[in-house]
């Protein structure tokens, strides 16, 4: 685990909202893709960031690949520090965007 | 009767033409993945690799199969990348003092740079003759390099305040 905690970019939002969305269950990549919308060559690296960081664990799936016909998967889920960390840079965010609301009117 | 069996050959004939297309790309698909695969650190390979197929496995066509798996080759780039970076920075807070050691050279590159100038210029393969017709004022080059060196030594400074 890395002690460097990972910008957050509209990229890894995502990605975290979608693990914080689905906290009972656990994701692989492809359905992370999927609902993230987002390019192979920009989801790895970021579910690699957070889960150096300890804001994701991930384990394989469980069951033999040969009577499964396919690879396994890997299993993404968020952890309590991802979490934790998620809320509070949205909360950030929606102070930040109030603040310019306010000014506005 | 001869439009029929020409209707079937040229049926027969797309379908082996999609089959081999498909076949290519799956072929294609596979290469990009170890090539991604390949750009990781060793340590890496064998989880992403099975990580990859297995997302591979997940995508509903050909194309999109290439397409995942080419999108993968920079992923791999940025990982291994970033890997490096973050060790490098990880080296660094455990040997703060290499930050002393740079900035103690850079200030030795300053003092040679400001009084053998001259020597510097020579040995670049410059006479004066030739500097003064080029325009290079050694002056400038002293006061530009120094500039550098300043500005390095600043840098060098606040990384080891931080």
């Amino acid at each position: 685990m890395s002690a460097e905690v990972p910008r957050l970019t509209e990229q890894t939002l995502k990605a975290l909202a979608v693990l914080v969305g689905s906290a009972l269950e656990e994701l692989s990549g492809a359905e992370i893709a999927k609902r993230t919308k987002q390019q192979s060559g920009t989801l790895y690296p970021i579910l690699m960031r957070l889960e150096r960081a300890g804001w994701l664990e991930s384990r394989w799936e469980e069951g033999d690949p040969r009577e499964m016909g396919r690879p396994r998967r890997r299993l993404y889920r968020v952890t309590m520090l991802g979490e934790t960390a998620f809320r509070q840079a949205i909360r950030e965010l929606w102070q930040v965007a109030g603040g310019i609301a306010w000014s506005n009117s | 009767m001869v439009k029929f069996v020409e209707e079937i050959l040229t049926a027969a004939a797309i379908g082996v033409l999609a089959d081999e297309i498909k076949s290519l790309l799956s072929v294609l698909s596979i290469w990009a993945l170890a090539i991604a695969v390949r750009l990781l650190p060793e340590a890496y390979r064998d989880r992403y690799a099975e990580e990859w197929e297995s997302h591979l496995a997940d995508l509903p066509t050909p194309i999109s199969r290439l397409a995942f798996a080419v999108w993968l080759v920079p992923s791999g780039l940025r990982v291994r990348v970033e890997l490096w970076l973050e060790s490098r920075r990880a080296d660094e807070n455990v040997a703060p003092y290499s930050r002393l050691y740079r900035l103690a050279l850079l200030m030795l590159l300053g003092l040679v740079i400001r009084y053998r100038m001259r020597k510097v210029v020579e040995w670049l393969g410059f006479s004066s003759q030739r500097a003064k017709i080029l325009g290079i004022d050694s002056e400038a080059i002293t006061a530009i390099f120094l500039v550098a060196i300043v500005w390095l030594c600043g840098r060098q400074m606040k990384l080891l305040r931080d």
